[in-house]
């Protein structure tokens, strides 16, 4: 039985003196938890195919767009593209690197080196739009 | 262990067969500062050999205020002169500032935290060999054809052409760029278990808002490592392809833009820049304090400052490009953010004066080196803000007015913090109390001779003398300020000397340090000088910021400090001879040959790059490949040895 | 180790040993998990660089050295299937995950080969784009599109190569019997990485060859 993953958040015990309360996770997920510590409540190998499917498909799609070009506005084409892109970058970070399942505390940081590096090479990249529009 | 096991552990660990490469056990001795994975030791290491290149560095500047003592100077050649100021760059910033940073860090974030080690012991290890053999292959190529002469910024397309066209010729540059990159692999290494460590390792209580401000600042400078080594990396894998591939990355024939690798370069140099004088901040948060007889003032303040400058330090890369022909509106927007990394660092200033007004002020040795950084960071400051108004810049840049901005905050700003940090830790690292008049006298001259060294170079800056040049005519009315400046140098020498005095005469002669001499604040001061190997006996429960403090001291009604009795105060005591951590129960990491093996094999590779020799870069990937399996596949720590076995170690400190 | 129990003596609060094994960390994350995290976020400013370099340069041959063109070269259906096998490993890495972590050996020993020869096939098929390139009259030095696509996409595959070396160190491992369901997180942790390479190219795919050039 494949069970969806959840933002439950199975905790190691912190090191706080002060009473935290330490989450629980509800009883039927335990059941789905193997014996190994910290292991967080994973979807089943059939979600995991199912999203390898989608993402072939998405490709497929992307594959045929860049065919179009000629026939469709390349500004289309290239935002479409750039949406592909980003779905299955959502895809896998979120259901293969189980982004979604661990705790948020990964997801900020890679966020961090993401956008990081979106935004300092982009400030990069547009001072030369500056010298080149001239 | 059934026979199929053990069939199994020879085939798949040849380690195990083979007796030289047995795990080593011993923690004492010559040979375990080879494999010791003890953050203390590693510390040491560090910032012994940090410490030598900041000699190799200090010679190469003196050499430079040799020949610019007297115009026309004769003292070196132009090439000489490009290699030396080149060398004294990198050498001050990568093996000097990055490491030392790392030295203190490695030996104090665990204790101040409560922590028995770093999250990951081996890749610490690891970090100090990449730094060591990083270090000695960039020197190496005094003697293999030339050092790198471009400058410690390496701009293209000056390190960039191909040796054929010959504008450095030389493998100079080749020696910069794989030298930088394999640096660079150490500092991410380091970085990562810092962070891991700071986050993740903290002891019961210690809530983030009750960390040293040095723990913080070390926090932030590994977050800023982290993100912008990657960079200069990137940038310094397309030099090296361009000049020994042929690619077009920087070749303006072709195209490329050598103003990408100023972007790329700056994107990690401005970072770096705080990534250097962060942890002086945080050594200066701490001994304020403690020699104040006050707390910090404006905790949270100095933290979020710090935050703000790791964080806005990446918005202001290209006011090292003002004169590079980006535009006025690029120009204006990175003189405004600028400007605004000036509010947390003068933020931070203002909190400091704070600290030490009103206090019960003792004027020891550290003390005089945390003041010193004030005053002097302070004037460093105020030159940077100068920088920033793009008009002026356009003047001063690549005159020696920059010259003289950097160095009052790097070397007036970090290196003084450094000193009062040396001078402040020395007793819990070493066990010995350093001579105070020596102390003093290493201060006195190393204020002088800085400020005699540096303080004329804003007007030689003004008077239009530039930076990176090997010499200057006569007639300029530059020569009284250049002699005076040589003769500061000298002094900063001999100010280094009297410190190199004090610790070797005090490591016999000094008086035994107890393990509180300043009367300090924070944790690691609640161990025994030295620590034992597991620095705690008891992990400390945390109820406070400054916690040590609070388990001497509480304040009566009227807010005067009263003594706690000497039972509170005495933290996890443990019997002087009993240091052995396995007596009590405690497992600590063991050591490993591994790291220094794989970080042989860095080097390799780094020779087999830099003469294209495909034999040695083969055997280099054949040593990095088989020692990085064999550190992944060791155990962190060994099997516990046979009680029999374990009396054997305690008495001699080695398996038989 | 659930609630610290504080025993307190005279010399003030101390904490209980800690249990051996699980270690309890203040985030309540794995240090190693932690650790992979940050390395790949760093990863994502040093591939960055690379990509940003592409960008900048893109379509600067037309007024320079000009030299064969993207559209010359590419092979969109070729690299089409090269990428579809990358991303198809990403599943068969995360089908490994699952079965070590429900302690199935055999099948993770079977996904992580699985991986592995879909990596391998990946490299192949790019140093045939590579060869097939190079004889067409693009070299590194040719012109921007031979510098920044053999750079960009070189060092992607040296990444995955690594990966590819990890992946069969792993399945030593198992098959010594040295990689029990509790050291499940190894795995995990190479699985990381080797979905973020997978990612990047996901990017690299789209971003040069299927974008189209003016």
């Amino acid at each position: 039985m494949t069970h969806q993953g959840t933002d439950l958040e199975v905790v190691e015990p912190k090191g706080e003196v002060e009473a935290e309360q330490v989450a629980l996770p509800p009883a039927e997920a335990v059941d789905q938890i193997p014996a190994t510590a910290g292991v967080q409540v994973h979807p089943g190998p059939r979600q995991y195919v199912l999203i390898g499917i989608v993402l072939v498909v998405i490709t497929a799609f992307e594959v045929a767009a860049s065919y179009l070009e000629g026939d469709v506005n390349s500004n289309l084409i290239i935002l479409f593209l750039g949406v592909a892109a980003a779905v299955k970058f959502f895809l896998v970070c979120s259901w293969y690197m189980h982004m979604k399942q661990d705790a948020p505390f990964f997801r900020r940081v890679f966020l961090v080196g993401l956008v990081g590096a979106t935004i300092v090479y982009g400030i990069a990249l547009t001072t030369f739009a500056a010298t080149l529009l001239k | 262990m059934t026979t199929v096991e053990d069939a199994h552990a020879l085939v798949l660990a040849p380690e195990r067969r083979i007796r030289i490469l047995e795990r080593p056990r011993r923690t004492t001795g010559v040979w375990s500062w080879f494999t010791t994975v003890d953050h203390k030791k590693i510390g040491i290491l560090y910032g012994s050999t940090a410490i030598l290149f900041f000699m190799a560095g200090g010679i190469e500047a003196l050499f430079i205020r040799l020949q610019l003592a007297r115009p026309n100077g004769t003292v070196l050649s132009a090439a000489r002169y490009n290699e030396f100021f080149t060398m004294h760059g990198t050498t001050m910033v990568f093996l000097l500032g990055m490491p030392i940073a790392a030295a203190i860090g490695n030996y104090f974030v665990p204790l101040m935290i409560g922590a028995r080690d770093v999250a990951f012991p081996r890749l610490n290890m690891l970090g100090y060999w990449i730094f060591l053999f990083g270090g000695l292959f960039l020197y190496s190529s005094f003697f293999l054809g030339g050092a790198p002469d471009g400058g410690w910024f390496g701009y293209a397309p000056l390190t960039s052409t191909p040796l054929s066209q010959g504008f450095l010729p030389g493998r100079g540059p080749d020696f910069w760029a794989v030298g930088l990159i394999m640096l660079g692999i150490g500092s991410v290494a380091t970085a990562v278990n810092f962070l891991v460590t700071i986050l993740n390792m903290r002891a019961p209580g210690m809530t983030m808002m009750r960390l040293p401000v040095f723990v913080w600042m070390m926090l932030v400078v590994a977050f800023l490592t982290l993100f912008a080594m990657p960079s200069v990396t990137a940038a310094l894998i397309q030099v090296f392809m361009d000049r020994n591939f042929h690619t077009n990355f920087f070749n303006a024939a072709a195209g490329g833009d050598p103003l990408m690798y100023q972007h790329l370069f700056w994107i990690f140099g401005h970072p770096e820049v705080y990534i250097l004088i962060l942890p002086g901040m945080g050594i200066v948060s701490e001994i304020l304090p403690v020699f104040s007889r006050k707390p910090l003032f404006g905790y949270a303040i100095v933290v979020f400052s710090g935050i703000a400058i790791g964080f806005l330090g990446w918005g202001v890369w290209a006011h090292h490009m003002f004169a590079s022909g980006l535009g006025p509106v690029a120009v204006s927007a990175f003189s405004l953010s600028t400007m605004l990394i000036a509010i947390p660092t003068g933020v931070k200033i203002f909190n400091w004066l704070g600290t030490v007004w009103g206090g019960q002020v003792r004027l020891a040795t550290p003390m005089l080196f945390a003041l010193g950084f004030i005053a002097q960071f302070t004037i460093g400051g105020l030159s940077g803000v100068m920088h920033s108004i793009v008009p002026s810049d356009t003047q001063q840049t690549d005159t020696y007015f920059v010259v003289a901005h950097f160095h009052y905050v790097l070397f007036g700003g970090l290196v003084f913090a450094v000193f009062g940090g040396l001078h402040y830790w020395h007793p819990k690292i070493f066990g010995r109390m350093l001579n105070e008049r020596i102390g003093k006298t290493t201060f006195w001259l190393m204020v002088i001779g800085f400020n005699l060294t540096f303080f004329p170079m804003h007007f030689l800056g003004f008077e239009g003398q530039p930076r990176r040049t090997y010499t200057y005519p006569k007639g300029m009315g530059w020569d009284t300020l250049n002699l005076l400046s040589t003769i500061g140098a000298f002094i900063i020498a001999v100010s280094v000397l009297t410190y190199l005095v004090n610790v070797i005469y005090t490591t016999k002669r000094g008086p035994i340090a107890s393990r509180d001499p300043w009367d300090a604040r924070t944790l690691e001061w609640s161990t025994p000088s030295p620590p034992p190997e597991y620095n705690f006996l008891h992990t400390p429960i945390v109820t406070h910021r400054d916690e040590w403090w609070h388990r001497k001291y509480t304040e009566d009604d009227e807010g005067r400090l009263v003594r706690l009795p000497a039972g509170a105060a005495v933290a996890m005591d443990e019997p002087a001879d009993e240091p052995d951590a396995d007596a009590h129960g405690i497992h600590m990491p063991s050591p490993s040959y591994w790291p220094m093996v794989f970080a042989l094999a860095l080097p390799t590779l780094g020779y087999g790059f830099v003469f294209k020799n495909w034999w040695i870069l083969a055997a280099g990937a054949t040593l990095g490949l088989f020692a990085i399996s064999a550190l992944a596949i060791e155990p962190p720590t060994e099997p516990e040895p046979e009680p029999a076995q374990r009396e054997l170690v305690a008495a001699t400190g080695e398996v038989h | 180790m659930a609630q610290a129990v504080v025993a307190t003596t005279e010399h003030g609060a101390v904490a209980p040993a800690d249990a051996h094994g699980t270690h309890a960390t203040n985030t309540g994350v794995s240090n190693a998990k932690l650790g992979i995290w940050l390395f790949l976020s760093s990863e994502a400013l040093f591939f960055g660089a690379f990509i940003a370099t592409y960008f900048l340069y893109r379509g600067r041959d037309a007024q320079f050295l000009k030299g064969p063109k993207p559209s010359d070269m590419f092979n969109i259906p070729f690299t089409s299937v090269t990428s579809f096998i990358l991303l198809m490993s990403s599943l068969t890495m995360v089908l490994a995950l699952a079965a070590i972590q429900r302690g199935d050996h055999r099948q993770l020993r079977v996904w992580l080969l699985a991986t592995a020869l879909f990596g391998l096939t990946f490299i192949g098929g790019q140093l045939f784009e590579f060869t097939e390139f190079y004889r067409g009259g693009l070299k590194l030095s040719t012109n921007m599109f031979g510098t920044t696509f053999f750079v960009l996409t070189g060092i992607h595959g040296a990444h995955v190569t690594m990966g590819i070396v990890w992946l069969l160190v792993l399945w030593g491992r198992s098959s010594g019997g040295h990689l029990p369901q509790a050291k499940s997180e190894a795995v995990e942790i190479a699985g990381l990485y080797w979905h973020f390479v997978d990612i990047v190219w996901i990017f690299i795919f789209t971003a040069i060859y299927l974008i189209p050039q003016h």
